[in-house]
């Protein structure tokens, strides 16, 4: 399985992305006005309804475009977000965590987290136990889940 | 808040909204040609000008859309990234 490439820019798509979703967009387009220029221009049915087809299929054409587009924005912005906070594996860093681990938080946080937690990495911390965090307001954080 | 300066940060969302507003119009454009004829010879185009390029225009609208969220989501993840290699970011 390939390693999915995170674009580098500032925006998630790549060139060839953009070239894909003009190219499809523009051939599904003058499919369309293709099929309505040779459906106006005839009066048997039958004609049309090939005209219609073709018309069909610029749409076809459009939305395969579209589609590939959105997926593949999608997949950029995942693999960036497994990049900046990777799925803890299971009975490691999702497990609960012990009595003796210290959880942190710091000022203005609204959250508590485990001590190598990447959301309070250089951040003046202060340690306490799960249940004085929640005495005190705090939620768990949701990316290094401190569950209690 | 400045139209201007909403019109220029989102510039997608707003072109999103045009194409769904004239995907709609297409759509009842259409809709009104067929239904002032009975000839089928002369609905057949308005399904073409009004139902299809309709529904193309409003998909141009949501692929906008998709794009300004997910453009949108990327740079929260550019100012996370700041944040975690520089704490004192803004």
């Amino acid at each position: 399985m390939s390693t999915p490439v995170v674009a580098a820019g500032p925006v998630p798509w790549r060139l060839a992305n953009l070239l894909v979703l003009w190219v499809t967009l523009a051939a599904g387009a003058t499919l369309l006005v293709l099929a309505w220029w040779g459906a106006s221009a005839t009066a048997d049915q039958s004609s049309q309804v090939a005209w219609i087809n073709l018309g069909v299929c610029g749409l076809i054409v459009a939305g395969v475009g579209i589609t590939a587009w959105v997926l593949s924005g999608r997949r950029a912005v995942g693999a960036r977000r497994m990049l900046l906070f990777p799925d803890p594996s299971p009975g490691t860093d999702a497990s609960p965590a012990d009595e003796s681990e210290p959880l942190v938080t710091a000022a203005h946080l609204t959250r508590y987290h485990r001590s190598g937690c990447p959301m309070v990495a250089g951040k003046r911390t202060r340690a306490a136990s799960a249940a004085r965090h929640r005495a005190a307001g705090l939620e768990p954080c949701g990316v290094c889940r401190p569950i209690q | 808040m400045d139209l201007l300066n909403y019109v220029r940060n989102q510039w997608d969302r707003v072109a999103a909204w045009v194409f769904v507003v004239a995907g709609a119009l297409a759509l009842l454009t259409g809709w009104l040609g067929i239904s002032r004829t009975a000839y089928p010879a002369e609905q057949n185009p308005y399904i073409i000008s009004g139902g299809l390029a309709g529904i193309f225009l409003l998909g141009l609208g949501g692929v906008l859309w998709l794009s300004a969220d997910l453009r949108d989501e990327w740079r929260k993840l550019d100012r996370i990234e700041r944040r975690l290699s520089d704490p004192d970011s803004p």
